[in-house]
This record gives structure tokens, C-alpha cells and sequence, in this order.
């Protein structure tokens, strides 16, 4: 990519916004009023041990506490400072703007209400990780109890919970594992814009998050999420108290996703930079405009049917009591209305991450920019219409299924493009076979493998046998973990040197990489086989002739675990001690490799005028 | 300069590994957290094994056998001198774990407590897998109860295997109005206490782990009556080891 202005840096002067109250209120304000507001509504709502529809009031109390410690907890940060003065007419100074910004506050400025699109992208990459690793835990757990018949390392009930809880952590992670920390961090870089287009919203989506973590974690003092993460109604209707934290937590990850979704779209539609015409656009924002366009029709179904969820708990509306005239299926298709886009959401920044990354690698121009476009619009299109896949066999409408069946497997021509894309992006080129690289050809085997067998999964008769096995948890780790988190992961590689200013450790980085790759294929190939063979998901004792397919797959588990530990210390310690980075150690063309470490406040001093495309390797320029 | 960088390569070396462990040790350590709050809550309860044998259809068993109790609430349970679970649930006791011995004709007798509603699947109410296909209640052999009249069940099962015996038993246990009396078949007939004692026999397999459940949804409000007690391991449910 061209640019006519160079940049420069020049010093600002400190920010003193005296005595301001933004000045005083971080993390801990945020955690104090939080939990005040939390034990007040409990305590003004919550039952007697003897009332009457005890099990309603007890949710209300419950559902009602964790709500308002989410806002508690912003308004202790100051997340509502900006709105409130603007509406009693005293809106903030330039130096409240830039202190809210961050700017000269060092390490304190991630545990304030920070506007800094850099800083907010730091924010989620740390949440993204932590999220992460607590689900992968949660995953060994899932694997060792799996090890051998019987179930013996862990009970039936806690295991259930760690299937629920492992399911919804990691889906509400690898939502936002690349949209989150690139972006936020990158994306606004990459267009040429001094921010995001509303930074108030861009820190507010991030704390709106922060504070549905500890609702989520509130699960295992409450019982429980034992429904899976699916919480198909009536199981949800009539599951204990750790129930309303799965609801608390999706009711205030919608908003967070809703509001951040708004602001990437509104940010790559409003603030690119003069020149960037949309056929200019680097395509990894095109790829995570696409998923987070996606998530905003489709979340708000996810959080309309977690309203009335609640409601049926706390009010007995019976949205989905069929004694009271409701039905579990309205529930089924609000959920998958969201559930299959949502796949997608999080697949299209990881494959556009590594179509962003193969020509940089490969020194070549990227193979069809349109092909690419047409595969992120054919299957984000498509892919609203394919939810009741997931529904074959509950019954709902079969004379419906044969259309399903045909969007789904059309979803297979969009999908081939990006293939397309890359493959004709690498052939033959000579590839630099650095780490982000290796991820490339990583995802490209994994997907291969994901998007086939979906392919057995979205026929009707194959999903008559296949339903509720194994074979369905295989497939979609393929696409979620062995696509789009290794995506995400090649993205990190790539771009920690603009996040971090040092240099990601290679050697404990390729560890890392063929750890996991290879236990991955080791753990997900032998659940394929046991799915095949007939063994159900979701189920604590297995019959003993699934014993060595188990074996196997929890081998590979650990593989993968020991993969993640070596690459988290990577990260931990290349942050902290790695090889300090050139402002552009892969020699790419696009906009964020020409500001240096540390990126100043406002990204450019002077913006930037785009003349070319971000990919004209090879040609001259 | 050399020593530097070798220093420095063990000193990451190093500090990767004792990262590795450190994650290893955290993920192990609540795994193994969670590994004993899945424990048995209670001691197993091994069936008392008799000298005296039996021989039905031709073929010699030793004798043993075992008592159980369901218990509506703690009050009662402590009220017959049993150490109850954590929770306020109705329960069964002494111990969710048995353990049987193999191929031997296994006696139970079961002290029932509580009163009831109506069974979800009527057929529960059978008595199958016993021998004779019967039970015998408070001195009289009956095959069934209507499925209005039980309280609790006591359901023997495999888990899904190929390398064991299967063994099925279901024994519903019938609900104990007011007045009704109880005896204890060693003692003081219909005078002992207010409920019912239920006795019954049948054969063990060979080596196996089994489960055994109340098929009477018992449990509080939540999940339409399958929660609480139901889904909490070691009132309602437990195992069986026939070893």
C-alpha cells in the first residue's frame, strides 16, 4: 500500500484534567459499586426460605443481582461520566478527552475507562487469552474424565457443569478472539484513522464484557450450567440457580458484541482514509467487518430468547412450556438463528487473518481480492439460512429440511472461494516459512477436514445417524479450534511485534505449533472415529468399545494442552523480554507497518492518502 | 558474548519448562479438586456375606445380603441412627455405594420412610428382576404396585458395556400412609416404626460395576421434579460394585 504522507512523531502536551472525577475511578471503583449494587438487589428481592414460588423469587434475585453488578461496575468506572455531563450540559474538556484517552498514564490505563482503541485492543487480547485458558482447562478435565469407561475422575453432575461451562466460555471467546484484540488494536491502524469511530462505545463494549465474566464464573457456586451451552429449554426453565448465570452472561455479551460490532462497521464505513476506495480495503478488514455486520442481526434472536428464558423462570410466561401453549422449538430456532451465523462470525477474521498474511509471506499479490469479497458475502448471506440444520430431527417441520439441507451444502461454494483464494495465493510462491505462515497451511488442512464432514452433517440422512455424536464435536472443534483459533493464533504471531514491539519467540513457537497441530489431529480424528462408531457427546460413561478411541483422543488432549502452555509462555515472555522489533519485521504493505512502537495516541500525525492496493508485491511498487 | 547467549537460552529454556509444569500443576491440581468433590460421599457398604448357600434351577449361590433405608429428610434419618448426607434431601443410607460379591444370591432389605405421588412411567411399578419376580411387603409377597401408591424406587442397572453381565433390578417401594407400621423381620413384628419394610433377592453376575437410581422424581422443584436430590449424586442414585 502507497502512502503520500510519511509519519512523524511529535510530543503532546500532559494532559491535566485537575481534579476531575474521571481521574479517581478505575477497575477497583468499578468492582466496588458493582458488587454494592449486586448485594442491594439481592437482598431487596430475594426470598423467603418458606414463600411461595420460591423458585421464581430466588431467580429474580439472582438474574436481577448479576445485571446490575454489570451496572454498577460501569458506572463505578465512569463508563456513563461522558453521556451524563453531555445531557446536564457540561460536556468533558479536550484534556478530560485525552486523559480519558489514556495518554501518559502507562500501565494504569488498562484498569480505566480508556478510549485508546490500542489500549482496549490489549484489554481483550488479555481477556481473550485468560478465557481461553480457563476453558482449555476445563477442556482437560472434560478429557481425562473421557480417558476411560466409566467416568470415573469426575461425577456425572460436575461433569455436566464442565461441559456447559467449557462450551460457553469458549464460544463467547473465540467470538471475539480476533475481532477483539486485532480489531480493535490493528484494524483502525490498517484504514488509516486516528481512532475508532466512537471510542466511548469502544471501551464501554470491552468493560460491558469484562463484567459478564465474573457472572459466568458465579456458575460454579450456583449449581451449575448443566443444560451444555446450548441451555435448550425446558432443561433451562427448570435447571437450579446456576442458570441465571448463563443468562446473565449472554444478556450482557449481547450488548457488548451489538455495541462493538456497531463501532468496527461504523469505523471501516466512516474513517478509512482518503484513497481506500473498498476495492483497497486490506481484507482482513473486510473478512471482520463481514463477521461483526454478522453478529448483529443474528445475537439480538440469542438475547430475545435469554429474555424470555428468564422470564419463563422468573415469571412463568411459558414462552416455551407447551403445558401453557409454548413451544421448545421457538427456542431451538431463536438459538440457531444466532447459533449458525454465529460459527461464521467467528470463522471469517481467522481465514481473513491468514489471507492477509500469505501475501505477505509468500511475496505475492493476493489471488483474486473479488473471489475473496464474493466468499466473505456468499457465506455470510447464506449462512442465515441454513439454522434449522441444527433441527433435523426434533421433529420441527421435515418437509423443511430438504431446503435446509440445500442452503447449507450451497454454503460449500463461498466457502471453496476462500480456499481458492489462498491456495492460488500460495501457488508457487516460495513461502517464508515463519511461524504465521506454518498457520496458513495449519488452517488449511483443518478446514478441509471441518468443512467436509459438515457436509455429511447438513444431509438429512446422514444427520439421522450422525446427530448428538461425537462426530458433531469433532467437526465443529475443526472449524472453530482447528480453523479459526489457529487463525487467530497466526494473527497473533503476525502482528505481535505492532502490538507488543518485540518479537514473538520462534523457537518455542514452532514447539507450540506442532504440539498442537499434531494433538489436534490426534484428539480430534479418534473422536470422529468413536462419533462414527455411535457415541454420544455430552455423556460422562461411555460403553468400553469406544476405550481406545477415547485413549487416544485424550492423549492427543493433553498434546494440545502442553502446545497452548509452551505458546502462552511464549507470549508471557517475548512481551516482557523478546528481541525488540523493526517497525516492519515482515517487510508488509499495509498501513500498520509504517508507525512505529509505541503507536502514537492518535495513530498518524498526519493522515495518510491511499494510491494503491495493500497487496502489489512483486509489482514494483 | 557466547557464554551471554547460552546463559540467556538456558535461562529461557528453563524458565519454558517451569512454566509447562506450573500449568500442568494448575490444571492438575483442580482437576483433582474436582475429582474429590466427586468422591463418594459415604463409605461403601459391603453386603454381609453368609455361610449358608442356596441352590435354585440346579445350581449352588452363597448367601449375603444388605439393608438399606430411604429417608424423607435428615430428621428421620438421624431419628434411625444414620448419619445423613450434606443437604436436607430425601435420601437413601446408609451408603450409595454397595458392593456385592459375585454369582451369589444377594438379599436386600430396604426400611422405607416417605409418602409419594404417582410414578411418570407406570412401569416402575413392577418388581423385576427379583427372584420369583416378586417382593415381599411387610410380610406379604405382592409383583407390583399402581403407580399412584409408590414413593420411591430402587433401580439396579447396567452402564453401557460389553464386558460385563448385565443385571437388572427394579423394586418400587410402596408410600407409607399415616398409621401404617413397618417391621423389622429380626425383631418385634408391625410394631418397629411408621413405614414399610421391603425385602427381596436376587442373583449377582460376575465382576461389574452397575448403577442403581429412584425412578419416582423425588427431587425439589427444579427440573420438573428431577433436581435436588435427583441430581445430586449419592441421595437418589449411586453404584453398585459386584466384585
Amino acid at each position: 500500500m502507497t502512502t503520500l504522507h510519511s509519519t512523524s512523531t511529535h510530543s503532546r502536551p500532559i494532559p491535566n484534567p485537575a481534579k476531575s472525577l474521571i481521574t479517581k475511578l478505575n477497575m477497583g471503583t468499578g468492582v466496588v459499586v458493582g458488587v454494592i449494587f449486586a448485594f442491594a438487589t439481592y437482598f431487596a428481592f430475594r426470598p423467603a426460605a418458606d414463600a411461595s414460588g420460591f423458585y421464581n423469587q430466588q431467580n429474580k434475585a439472582l438474574l436481577g443481582a448479576m445485571l446490575m453488578w454489570s451496572v454498577g461496575f460501569l458506572i463505578g468506572i465512569g463508563a456513563f461520566i461522558g453521556p451524563f455531563r453531555w445531557l446536564i450540559g457540561k460536556d468533558l474538556t479536550a484534556e478530560e478527552q485525552l486523559y480519558l484517552a489514556g495518554d501518559g498514564q502507562g500501565i494504569k490505563r488498562y484498569f480505566k475507562y480508556c478510549t485508546d482503541h490500542k489500549v482496549v485492543g490489549i484489554q481483550y487480547l488479555v481477556g481473550v487469552t485468560t478465557m481461553l485458558a480457563v476453558g482449555g482447562g476445563m477442556a482437560m478435565m472434560i478429557r481425562t474424565s473421557l480417558a476411560v469407561p466409566g467416568g470415573h475422575f469426575i461425577g456425572a453432575t460436575i461433569y455436566n457443569s464442565l461441559v456447559g461451562l467449557h462450551g460457553i466460555t469458549m464460544i463467547v471467546a473465540m467470538i471475539i478472539v480476533a475481532t477483539g484484540p486485532f480489531g480493535n488494536y490493528i484494524m483502525p491502524i490498517m484504514i488509516g484513522a486516528r481512532d475508532m469511530a466512537f471510542p466511548r462505545l469502544n471501551a464501554l463494549s470491552w468493560w460491558v464484557l469484562f463484567t459478564a465474566i465474573p457472572v459466568l464464573c458465579s456458575a460454579w457456586f450456583l449449581g451449575g450450567i448443566p443444560t451444555g451451552w446450548t441451555a435448550y429449554a425446558p432443561l433451562s426453565i427448570q435447571a437450579g440457580p446456576g442458570m441465571n448465570s448463563f443468562i446473565g452472561t449472554i444478556l450482557i455479551f449481547a450488548v457488548s458484541t451489538a455495541v462493538a460490532g456497531m463501532n468496527i462497521t461504523a469505523t471501516v464505513i466512516a474513517m478509512r482514509a482518503k484513497g481506500m476506495k473498498w476495492n483497497r480495503v486490506p481484507i482482513f478488514v473486510i473478512g471482520a467487518t463481514m463477521s461483526v455486520a454478522l453478529a448483529i442481526p443474528a445475537f439480538p434472536t440469542f438475547m430475545l430468547a435469554m429474555v424470555q428464558t428468564a422470564t419463563d423462570r422468573v415469571f412463568n410466561t411459558g414462552f416455551y412450556d407447551a403445558n401453557v401453549g409454548g413451544s421448545g422449538w421457538l427456542y431451538a430456532h431463536l438459538f440457531w438463528i444466532m447459533g449458525h451465523p454465529e460459527v461464521y462470525v467467528i470463522l471469517l477474521p481467522g481465514i481473513a487473518i491468514l489471507m492477509e498474511i500469505a501475501p505477505v509471506f509468500v511475496r505475492k499479490p493476493l489471488f483474486s481480492y473479488n473471489a475473496a469479497i464474493m466468499g466473505f458475502a456468499g457465506i455470510a448471506g447464506l449462512s442465515v439460512l441454513v439454522w434449522a440444520h441444527h433441527m433435523y430431527i426434533s421433529g420441527w417441520t421435515p418437509t423443511l429440511n430438504g431446503p435446509f439441507m440445500v442452503t447449507t451444502e450451497m454454503i460449500s461454494v463461498p466457502t471453496g472461494l476462500l480456499f481458492l483464494v489462498m491456495l492460488g495465493t500460495i501457488w508457487r510462491g516460495k513461502p517464508w516459512m515463519k511461524l504465521p505462515m506454518l498457520g496458513l497451511f495449519a488452517v488449511m488442512w483443518n478446514l478441509l477436514i471441518g468443512g467436509i464432514t459438515g457436509i455429511y452433517l447438513s444431509d438429512v440422512p446422514a444427520d439421522n445417524y450422525l446427530h448428538g455424536s461425537m462426530f458433531v464435536t469433532a467437526h465443529f472443534h475443526y472449524t472453530l479450534m482447528g480453523a479459526a483459533l489457529t487463525g487467530a493464533v497466526a494473527g497473533l504471531a503476525y502482528w505481535f511485534p505492532k502490538m507488543t514491539g518485540r518479537m514473538l519467540n520462534e523457537p518455542a513457537g514452532y514447539i507450540s505449533f506442532w504440539f498442537t497441530q499434531i494433538g489436534f489431529q490426534v484428539l480430534f480424528l479418534g473422536m470422529f472415529i468413536a462419533g462414527a462408531e455411535g457415541q454420544p457427546r455430552r455423556v460422562v460413561s461411555f460403553a468400553a468399545m469406544y476405550k481406545y478411541t477415547n485413549m487416544i483422543s485424550t492423549a492427543g488432549a493433553y498434546l494440545v494442552g502442553t502446545g497452548f502452555i509452551v505458546l502462552l509462555w511464549a507470549v508471557i515472555h517475548s512481551w516482557r523480554k523478546g528481541v525488540i522489533a523493526p517497525q516492519n519485521p515482515w517487510g508488509a504493505k499495509t498501513l500498520e507497518w509504517t508507525v512505529p512502537y509505541p503507536v502514537p495516541l492518535e495513530n498518524f500525525d498526519e493522515a495518510p492518502i491511499i494510491t494503491s492496493d495493500p497487496y502489489g508485491y512483486g509489482k514494483g511498487n | 558474548m557466547e557464554t551471554t547467549t547460552s546463559t540467556s537460552s538456558s535461562k529461557r529454556l528453563i524458565s519454558a519448562l517451569v512454566f509447562v509444569v506450573l500449568g500442568v500443576a494448575v490444571v492438575g491440581t483442580v482437576g483433582f479438586t474436582l475429582h474429590t468433590l466427586s468422591a463418594d460421599p459415604q463409605k461403601p457398604l459391603y453386603a454381609t456375606k453368609s455361610s449358608e448357600t442356596i441352590v435354585i434351577d440346579g445350581k449352588s449361590y452363597p448367601k449375603a445380603s444388605a439393608v438399606l433405608g430411604v429417608y424423607p429428610d435428615k430428621e428421620t434419618a438421624a431419628k434411625h441412627g444414620y448419619t445423613a448426607n450434606k443437604h436436607d434431601y430425601v435420601q437413601y443410607g446408609p451408603s450409595s455405594h454397595l458392593v456385592l460379591p459375585a454369582h451369589t444370591y444377594v438379599t436386600m432389605t430396604i426400611h422405607a420412610y416417605d409418602g409419594g405421588e404417582e410414578l411418570n412411567n407406570p412401569y416402575f411399578g413392577k418388581v423385576v428382576g427379583t427372584i420369583g419376580g416378586t417382593m415381599n411387603v411387610d410380610g406379604v409377597d405382592v409383583n407390583s404396585l399402581p403407580s399412584t401408591g409408590v414413593q420411591h424406587t430402587w433401580t439396579l442397572h447396567g452402564i453401557p458395556s460389553s464386558s460385563q453381565d448385565p443385571l437388572f433390578v427394579n423394586v418400587p417401594l410402596p408410600i407409607v400412609e399415616e398409621g401404617d407400621k413397618g417391621f423389622l423381620p429380626t425383631q418385634d413384628p408391625g410394631t418397629n416404626f411408621e413405614g414399610h419394610t421391603v425385602t427381596f433377592s436376587f442373583i449377582t453376575g460376575g465382576a461389574g460395576d452397575y448403577v442403581w437410581n429412584c425412578e419416582y422424581p423425588c427431587g425439589d422443584g427444579s427440573y420438573a421434579k428431577f433436581g435436588a436430590a435427583m441430581s445430586a449424586y449419592g441421595y437418589m442414585s449411586g453404584k453398585v460394585t459386584v466384585a
